[in-house]
This record gives structure tokens, C-alpha cells and sequence, in this order.
């Protein structure tokens, strides 16, 4: 029994980090109907970013850069490389955000090279006790960083001004430009807060494996979560993250590790016979 | 491709379509198809050979990609794994079934379009994105399946090892297992595959996936039973797959199940997008512009790291190969989305009305 | 009225002359596509060239050159480990080149090639390492190795030391030699030792273990059908074989299953950037489990992330440990001091590379000395001296030893992460604790036919 339940607590942890990188790949869908492969490349900028200025300027140091810095190249992607793009069919900005994967990932490899580096202490080692099970911290704080996170932006978007010209612009560019909506600085925010998220999201890959040009690999087993949650729901995005990190924790645990990579992909291709734009998924009509 | 040279003009609807119209055409096409047999006499350079070689065999796998996804407008992001399935398909009836490899390899290529066609279902009820991952779903699950669940001992191959060794191909007396030889395998393939492709595209079926590219609900109304046809163009697209990976584990005389990453079908994509997508050169364009540029980073990266530091010099020189590439794509998609063969026909086109600047 | 159509037309004027300059704009654009793209092909085409140029022309006023080559993965999943090792080459050669006027009064170049851990691109650079003709070459990755060693074995043009000793790369015996021992021997010593400490009588069973290792070549190079047989007639049960990722993002899962299995060890081939989440993890657990390394995991980057978590971690080891005062460490110690090396650069891998790089002289020296010209300097002659090496010391870094059929060392010593009293600190470092002992020879019998010259 402890160990259906300690596999079903990494699970529930793995399932926090999707959903964190799956709401990132969200808003900037549904902005600017994108789908942004190079989310989990912003992951990784992120934690070697922390990681580095981390060990030389402290913790608050390390976090702020690292926040500032993920932040600032989710604007600069945006309009260096998807600016030029609007209006391409949609081929071409899925290119371009695998070629910017590339290009990152090179880059990180250039800037700080092949090595492992160690994460800033953030969570104590000690493991707090639920019942008699031992909880590590960080889980913990996996949670409330979720459900936080996922309140502030569900009330940001909902209540603000800013919010509002959002959703207005997820529903239709053309409408939303001649309304007055600079449609062209609602995608930059998009990816900015879209970096935020990754930042989030980094800090807890980093405390599990430490920075590393491979941590960009989490995105694509992101993917699975992004779309069986609906691309363009939020609400989705959670649970499409939770569902497939539990399942695939179990999955490892009771059965064997290669099914359990796996399972993902064919939760994913079950989930889009079913329903064929995900869980939460916003069904659009099309017209000839 | 609408312009003509001047006095050339059709006047049946076989000359319409035509891909090799006037004598000279023929003529050129004669002297290339000569000269791509005598390649290995004129440069005999094993590395040339070797880069040769691996160019003709993804000529075929960007052929099947471009029926796929630039005439049919069916996205699929799992190409390599299609690759992989032709390749242990290739393997399995090579060891197991003891079929020799000129059997295996049209069998091959089958297996690798039924298995296409068994994850082209979905694209009935999906488009465009969704389609696309449903691709990415089949890349990781074929790929999982070869590495985790395919038992080494069915290619008759020992356990431990990491791939399974083949013993090189054999026709008659002739053992390929020399660049040249290769070559002299894979080019005529490569040559057939592609004039394959090319009647494929100008016949009904082609113009089919044309007109469900372009819109596939006015399609259906017009009669083109989307069901069918898209599950064709699986089948082909696969099967173009299937057959240029048999051919690579002939090349490489191993096989290994961890050899075909996302980042592959991901790079044939990319090569398609740099070459022209939905055009006929753009393949061939897209695969040699690639891969030399591949080889001249992988080239210059050692030179380029003596003049750096110790500690410096693995780290740039080889990450230069990944920038230079996404580079080279970020451009190519900002400036010149149709990629090389859009230019080439502009580049052609301008010989043609030379000294004019449009005519 | 004539307001509004003022400002009607002065709207339509903006918008008129925004779009003409957009069109200008795009006009330029594709203008200045072809010129960038023609300048850099240019560019590229002036490098290249350059490159081809200084590799090939014969400098006849300088000192001659003797090449390495150097043939890994370092930007793929492995780059992690060849990285240093390619740096650990560099700095050797600078040294030799100062202080040893190089190979027998050779200045000492190195060429090498990225594989990224894919067969296509590692047969490439193979290829185009070999038109240099360099007789010795370094190389590393258990998959790309076990595929090129066909091509080794027909071609036989260079000695290879490679850091790979896995069932089809060392054995059968041919130009590819090993720096350790082969990796099931080396668990074969593992499971020895294992046995004698155990304490039966307490536990009232055998022990055993769960295999954690990687799903690649080099991680699978563990799990063959002689140490399985090996383990059972010591008494070992293997009770779970769990692959695990390279960069681990889960690691309580797997360590989870090894327990449920009835693990108290957990061993593999894996490396310094996947074992201290798992120490880690296993503290934070308190799970108790043990964990072993192969010879390329005894590694002080393990001891540096880990720090307490790594006490009791295992290995075993023909090398020297990176505190010993021999000649070779003390060299090394005194170039990472003056380099300024990443303390994760300074791992086993770094001191692979001068450990290849001092073979390579030696056996290079010892050639030129048997057969008297450099012209008979030749791959099948190097491979014979390198053949007749009987427990020889690199320069204080390690014993290496041959033999005709003999491609990975024959002994070994277990070492283990502890704690001990340096001075008057207390540090964690690796500490031998057994001496040198006979390996296991687990090498299949088909195998054991050396193959031609």
C-alpha cells in the first residue's frame, strides 16, 4: 500500500510539472495558434540560467535572473522569430519553433556546456510526515505552486482588462485588431507570461535532476498532457497533467519503465478517437 | 513551370502533363542519368561516396514525406519511425523468414504502409494539428515498441548487443558491402522511387491529394472519398519510408532500434520546408543543401575548435552544427517560405526571359 | 463635412503609404535574403576551405606531426562524458608537447569527430577520420563502437583505445583495446566480494540485486547471459533489470520498484550525471538501498553533487584514485590548479583522456623502439606491442594489462565512497577497499579467437 501511494505521489508531482509547461503551451496557443515545441527548451534555459548565477549570487539571485531571463527570451523569440510569421500557414510556425529549439539548445550547449550543473538548494531535504508516510517537501510546494499559479492566471484573464483583450484575441485575431487590441503586443505578453511559466516549471526540474542541456526532453513528454487536456482549455491543461503523470507513474511502477514512457502517447491517441480536440477542448466549425 | 521555352507548345493533353518534353530535355536527362552511373569511377573518394550514398537514401524518405504532407496536406511528424519500421521489417524477413533482400525490400516497404495506414486512422476525425500529433503519438510508440518489446533473438541476433549486425547483401557473386557497390544499389532505387513519385503526382491520384490539401471538405463534396484517399496517401507516404529505411540497414549493415528520434522525422520535415514543400525538385534541393551543410559544420567544427581553448573547443565547435541548422531554418522560413525550389524556378525563369525582367 | 473627408483622406493616405512601404520592405527583404544567403554560403565555403587547407598542407619547416583522433559523442546524450574526456586529450597532448617534446620528438595534433550517438553521422566521421591515416585513435559510445567494429576489424588501419569495454567491441580480441576491465568481468568482481562480506547468518538469505541501468548499448552491456550464470552459481539474485533515462526527472520511482522487488542493491552502467538524484532521492526516502559503479562511475563529480548522500556508494576500479600522490595525478592535479577547471570537468572521464593520451605514447615509443623506422610504424605493429603489456603502470594513473586474447584489464579493486580523517578535516573521497584481485573471465566462448592482423 505505501508503495501505491509514494508511486502515486511522484506521479501526482511529475503530473504538477506537466500541467505547468502544458498551461504554458496553452496560453500561447490560444493567443496566437501556435503550438511552441521549444517550451521545453525555455524549461532548460531556465534552470541552467538559476543554476549558474545561482551558485555565484545566491538563491533570491539565482531565481530572479533566472526568472527575468526566461521571461525575457520567451519576448525575444517572439519577436524575433514568430513576428515575421503571422499570417504563414501553420506548418511554418510549427518549423520555426522546433528550428528556435535547436537553435537553443545549441546555444545552450555553447554557453554552458555538456556538464551536469547543481541546482540551488530551494526545499529542505527532510521529508515531511502525512499520516505515516513521508512526503517530500517539495511536492508539497508543487502543489500550492500549481494551484496558485493556475488561480492567478485563471483570475488575471478573467478580470483584467488585459485578460479580457486575451481572450478576445484567442478568439479572433481580425476582430480583435480592428476593436483597437494591439493583437501584435497581446502575442508578446502570451510568450512572456508563457516564460514565466516555463521559469515555474524549471524550478522543480531543476531540484529533480539539475541543470542539463537534455531537461529540454521533458517538453515533448509534455506533449501528451498539452493535448489530452484540449490545446486551447486551461482547466485542460491541469487536468490533461495529472492525469498523464499518475498514469505513467503507476504504469512504471507496477509494470515496467518502457510501457510506462509509452503509456502517454497511447492515453493520447485514445483520448483524440474519443474526442478528437482533447478532453476540455473547444470544438470549432468549420466552413468551407 | 507554366512558362514555356519560346515555339514550344502543347497541343494534346499528354504533352500538357508531361514531365521531359522537348529533345534537349531529353538529351540533358540522358547525360545526367549517365553521369550518375559513372560517379564512383569519377570520384572514388570513400568519404564523397559515403555522403552520396546517405543523400540518395533520404532522397526516397523526403519523396514519401513530400506525397504525405506537401501534396496531401497530411502532416506527419513520425516519418523516422516509418523508416524504422521498414527497417526491422527489412531485417525480419531477411534472418527469420530467410527471404533474400530483393523480396524483403518491396515487402518491407508494405509493412512500413500498412503500419501507416493503421495510424492514418485517426485522420479521419482529425486536421491539421491534432493530426500531427497523432503522428508524434505513433513516432514514440514505434519507437518504444522497437527498443523495449522487439526481441533481439527474432533477427537472430544476440541479446546484449545494442543493435543487430547484418551480413552485407548478396546478388550472385557480388557482395555489397564496398561504398561503390552501394551506391550502385541505392542509386538505381533511388532513381526509380523518384520517378515514381513524379507520375504519382500528375495522375488522378495526385491531383486527389491536391484538391484535399487545398480543402478538404470541398473535396468530399466534389467525390473524393476522403477516407480512401487519405489513407493512401499513408500508405505511400510510408511506403516510400519503409523502403528508404530497408535500404539504409542494407547501407549500414546494422540495426539499431534507438536510431529514429522525433528529431528525425522532425529533420526531414525541416529539409522538406528548406527544399519546397508540395513541389517536385524540393526534396532532392532539400536533402543535399542539408546534408553538406551538415557535413561542413561537422567540418569546420574541429578546425574552428583548434583555434579556441581546450575547454572551449568541443563545446562550440560542436554545438555550431545545431545553431548553424536552426539558423539556416529560422531564415529560410522568415524570408523564403517556399523554399530552394521556389527559387530555382525564379532562377530558371530568368534565363528564360533574359534580358527581360518578366515575360 | 469637408472635415470628415479631410480626415478620411488622410487615413487613406497613412494606410496607402504603410502598405507601400511594406511592400518596399518585402521587396528589400527578399534583396537582402539572397545577399545574406550568398554571403554566407560564401563565408562558409572561406572556412571550410580554410580548415581543409591547414589539416592537409604539409608544414615541412616545423616539427612532424603525429595525429589522434578522437571519435565520440559530445553534443548528443552523451555528451556529458566525452566532453571532458576531449578536453582531458587536449590538455594531455599540450603537456607532452612541452615537457616530452611529444611522441618520440612528434608534436602531438588532434582531429576528432562528433557522433551525437547516431550510427549515420559516426559512420561519417569515421570515414573521414580515416583519410587522415592517424594509427592510433580514441574513441567512446558502446552503440556506435559495437556497429563500427565490423569496419574496424576489416579496414585495420588504426589502434583503437576505446573507453567501451562491452561484449562485442573488446571481444573477439582484434585492434580495439579497452582501459578497463571488461564490464562483466568487472561485475563478476563486484558479485566476489558482495558474497564474501555478506553476512549470511543475519539476513538468512543470499543477497540481492536490482540492475538500474540505461536502455542503451553501453547500459545493456551488463546484462549478458555468462553474468547471469555467474551470479547464480555465487549466489546472487538478480531480482529486477529497471532502465532508467539519462538525465533522471524521476528517480523515486525506479528506486521504488528495486525496493518493492526485494533489492539491498542496486547497480548499473551508469554515469555521473544519473546516479546523485538517485542518491539523493534515496536518502530523502531513507530506503536504505546501496548502489555500485562500474569503473567509469568512480568519479569525484559523483561525491561533489551528491556530498552525504554518495557514502557507501561502490565501484570497482583499475585506476588510481584522483587523491593519490603518483607521478600522473599530481601532473593532473597541477593542470586543473593552473587551467582553472570546472570542478565538473575534473571527473573520471578528464583523467580518461590522459590516460589514453600516455598509452598512446607509450605504446608509440615502444613500437618505434622495436622496429626502428616510423614507416614501420604500422596499426598491426602497434596492436602487437600493445599485446605484450603485463601489468604496465600509465605513468601512475593505472595498470593496464593484454594479451593476445586479453583485450580489458585482469584485475581490479573494489573502492567505496567514506568518509575519512584527512589531516585534520574530515572529507568524503573514494577509499580502496580491497587490494588488487583477479577478475572473472566472463567472456563468451565464441569470442575468444583473436582475429587477423
Amino acid at each position: 500500500m505505501t508503495f501505491f501511494f509514494h508511486f502515486l505521489l511522484s506521479g501526482l508531482y511529475i503530473g504538477t510539472i506537466y500541467s505547468i509547461i502544458a498551461l504554458g503551451m496553452v496560453i500561447i496557443y490560444k493567443s496566437t495558434k501556435v503550438f511552441n515545441f521549444a517550451q521545453g527548451h525555455l524549461l532548460m534555459v531556465g534552470v541552467l540560467l538559476t543554476a549558474t548565477i545561482g551558485s555565484k549570487f545566491g538563491v533570491i539571485g539565482g531565481l530572479v535572473i533566472g526568472f527575468l531571463g526566461t521571461a525575457f527570451l520567451g519576448f525575444l523569440l517572439e519577436r524575433l522569430t514568430l513576428r515575421p510569421l503571422i499570417g504563414q500557414p501553420l506548418i511554418a510556425a510549427l518549423l520555426m519553433t522546433i528550428a528556435i529549439g535547436y537553435l537553443l539548445e545549441g546555444g545552450a550547449i555553447m554557453a554552458w556546456g555538456e556538464g551536469l550543473y547543481k541546482y540551488i538548494e530551494l526545499f529542505p531535504a527532510k521529508a515531511v510526515l502525512l499520516g505515516k508516510f513521508p512526503v517530500r517537501q517539495e511536492i508539497l510546494w508543487a502543489f500550492i505552486v500549481v494551484i496558485v499559479s493556475f488561480s492567478l492566471f485563471g483570475l488575471f484573464y478573467r478580470k483584467t482588462l488585459l485578460g479580457k483583450a486575451m481572450r478576445a484575441t484567442a478568439e479572433d485575431h481580425q476582430v480583435s485588431q480592428s476593436l483597437g487590441i494591439r493583437v501584435a503586443r497581446i502575442f508578446s505578453i502570451s510568450w512572456v507570461v508563457s516564460g514565466m511559466m516555463a521559469f515555474i516549471a524549471s524550478v522543480f526540474l531543476g531540484n529533480l535532476s539539475g541543470g542539463h542541456y537534455l531537461n529540454y526532453a521533458l517538453g515533448l513528454k509534455a506533449i501528451p498532457a498539452v493535448l489530452v487536456g484540449g490545446l486551447d482549455s486551461i482547466v485542460g491543461a491541469i487536468i490533461g497533467g495529472l492525469i498523464v503523470g499518475v498514469i505513467e507513474s503507476l504504469v512504471t511502477g507496477y509494470l515496467t519503465a518502457e510501457l510506462g514512457e509509452v503509456i502517454p502517447f497511447i492515453i493520447l491517441l485514445l483520448v483524440l478517437l474519443v474526442k478528437p480536440h482533447g478532453l476540455f477542448g473547444l470544438v470549432r466549425i468549420e466552413r468551407v | 513551370m507554366a512558362t514555356r521555352p519560346a515555339g514550344v507548345y502543347d497541343v494534346t493533353y499528354q504533352q500538357d502533363i508531361a514531365v521531359v518534353r522537348t529533345l534537349p530535355q531529353w538529351i540533358s536527362l540522358f547525360i545526367f542519368l549517365c553521369f550518375l552511373a559513372v560517379f564512383p569511377i569519377l570520384f572514388p573518394n570513400r568519404y564523397l561516396l559515403n555522403l552520396v550514398n546517405t543523400i540518395l537514401i533520404f532522397i526516397i524518405s523526403a519523396y514519401g514525406l513530400n506525397i504525405l504532407t506537401g501534396y496531401a496536406g497530411q502532416i506527419s511528424v513520425g516519418h523516422a519511425a516509418f523508416m524504422g519500421v521498414g527497417a526491422y521489417a527489412c531485417a525480419t524477413f531477411m534472418t527469420s523468414l530467410k527471404l533474400s533482400f530483393w523480396i524483403s525490400l518491396p515487402l518491407s516497404g508494405i509493412t512500413a504502409g500498412l503500419i501507416g495506414i493503421l495510424f492514418g486512422f485517426p485522420s479521419l476525425r482529425l486536421k491539421g494539428f491534432y493530426l500531427a500529433m497523432t503522428t508524434i503519438a505513433a513516432q514514440f510508440i514505434i519507437t518504444s515498441f522497437f527498443l523495449h518489446f522487439y526481441k533481439p533473438e527474432v533477427l537472430g541476433g544476440v541479446k546484449f548487443l545494442s543493435g543487430v549486425t547484418l551480413k552485407p547483401i548478396q546478388l550472385g557473386t557480388i557482395t555489397f558491402n564496398t561504398q561503390e557497390n552501394l551506391y550502385y544499389l541505392i542509386m538505381p532505387c533511388t532513381v526509380i522511387m523518384t520517378f515514381f513519385a513524379r507520375n504519382l503526382v500528375r495522375s488522378r491520384l495526385g491531383r486527389a491529394f491536391v484538391a484535399i490539401r487545398d480543402n478538404d471538405l470541398a473535396a468530399e463534396i466534389m467525390g473524393i472519398s476522403l477516407f480512401h484517399y487519405k489513407l493512401k496517401a499513408f500508405f505511400i507516404g510510408c511506403f516510400f519510408a519503409g523502403i528508404s529505411g530497408a535500404i539504409y540497414i542494407a547501407f549500414m549493415r546494422i540495426i539499431r532500434p534507438d536510431q529514429y528520434h522525433l528529431m528525425d522525422s522532425i529533420w526531414i520535415l525541416g529539409i522538406l520546408i528548406i527544399g519546397g514543400l508540395g513541389s517536385h525538385l524540393g526534396p532532392i534541393f532539400g536533402v543535399i543543401f542539408v546534408k553538406l551543410l551538415d557535413e561542413v559544420a561537422l567540418l569546420f567544427a574541429p578546425a574552428l575548435g583548434k583555434m579556441l581553448p581546450a575547454e572551449l573547443s568541443s563545446r562550440i565547435g560542436a554545438s555550431m552544427g545545431l545553431v548553424i541548422f536552426g539558423f539556416i531554418v529560422v531564415l529560410f522560413l522568415i524570408l523564403e517560405p517556399r523554399g530552394i525550389a521556389h527559387r530555382w524556378e525564379i532562377l530558371k525563369g530568368r534565363f528564360r526571359h533574359w534580358p527581360f525582367t518578366y515575360g | 463635412m469637408a472635415k470628415k473627408i479631410g480626415i478620411i483622406k488622410e487615413v487613406g493616405e497613412k494606410i496607402n503609404g504603410g502598405l507601400k512601404k511594406r511592400r518596399e520592405r518585402r521587396k528589400h527583404m527578399k534583396r537582402n535574403f539572397l545577399v545574406a544567403l550568398c554571403l554566407s554560403v560564401v563565408f562558409i565555403l572561406i572556412l571550410s576551405s580554410s580548415a581543409i587547407y591547414a589539416q592537409s598542407t604539409p608544414k615541412a619547416k616545423e616539427k612532424e606531426k603525429y595525429g589522434i583522433a578522437f571519435l565520440g559523442d559530445l553534443t548528443g546524450p552523451l555528451g556529458f562524458w566525452n566532453a571532458p574526456r576531449l578536453v582531458g586529450i587536449q590538455d594531455a597532448a599540450e603537456y607532452l608537447n612541452k615537457h616530452h617534446g611529444g611522441i618520440a620528438n612528434r608534436e602531438i595534433v588532434i582531429d576528432w569527430a562528433d557522433t551525437k550517438s547516431k550510427i549515420d553521422i559516426a559512420t561519417s566521421g569515421y570515414e573521414r577520420l580515416k583519410a587522415n591515416k592517424f594509427p592510433v585513435w580514441h574513441t567512446c559510445g558502446t552503440g556506435e563502437q559495437q556497429m563500427l567494429k565490423p569496419r574496424y576489424e576489416e579496414d585495420r588501419s588504426q589502434v583503437i583505445f576505446t573507453c567501451s569495454t562491452s561484449p562485442g567491441v573488446m571481444y573477439p580480441p582484434g585492434y580495439v583495446f579497452g582501459t578497463a576491465a571488461y564490464y562483466p568481468d568487472e561485475w563478476g568482481l563486484f558479485f566476489d566480494w558482495l558474497v564474501e562480506t555478506w553476512d549470511f547468518k543475519k539476513m538468512g538469505r543470499g543477497p540481492k540485486v536490482a540492475i538500474l541501468t540505461y536502455s542503451s548499448g553501453y547500459g545493456k552491456a551488463c546484462i549478458t547471459d555468462e553474468l547471469f550464470a555467474y551470479a547464480k552459481k555465487k549466489g546472487v539474485e538478480i531480482v529486477d533489470t529497471i532502465f532508467v533515462p539519462f538525465v533522471v526527472v524521476d528517480a523515486a520511482t525506479p528506486l521504488l520498484k528495486a525496493k518493492k522487488a526485494g533489492a539491498d542493491w542496486c547497480f548499473g552502467q551508469w554515469i555521473y550525471q544519473t546516479v546523485p538524484p538517485f542518491l539523493i532521492e534515496n536518502q530523502k526516502l531513507e530506503l536504505g538501498l546501496k548502489f555500485a559503479v562500474n569503473t567509469f562511475g568512480v568519479d569525484d563529480v559523483m561525491v561533489i553533487m551528491a556530498k552525504e548522500a554518495s557514502i557507501g556508494l561502490t565501484g570497482i576500479t583499475n585506476w588510481t584514485l584522483p587523491w593519490e600522490n603518483t607521478p600522473g595525478m599530481k601532473i593532473i592535479r597541477e593542470t586543473l590548479e593552473k587551467k582553472f577547471r570546472r570542478p565538473e570537468d575534473r571527473g573520471a572521464s578528464y583523467i580518461l583522456g590522459w590516460m589514453n593520451t600516455w598509452q598512446t605514447k607509450m605504446v608509440v615509443e615502444q613500437t618505434l623502439k622495436r622496429v626502428g623506422k616510423w614507416e614501420k610504424v604500422t596499426p598491426a605493429e602497434l596492436r602487437k606491442t600493445a599485446e605484450t603489456w603485463k601489468k604496465v603502470d600509465i605513468n601512475g594513473l593505472g595498470i593496464m594489462e593484454y594479451g593476445l586474447n586479453q583485450r580489458g584489464v585482469t584485475e581490479s579493486k573494489i573502492v567505496q565512497v567514506q568518509k575519512v580523517k584527512v589531516g585534520d578535516k574530515e572529507e568524503l573521497r573514494w577509499v580502496a577497499l580491497t587490494d588488487m584481485r583477479k577478475v572473472p573471465r566472463l567472456v563468451p566462448p565464441e569470442w575468444e579467437k583473436p582475429l587477423p592482423y
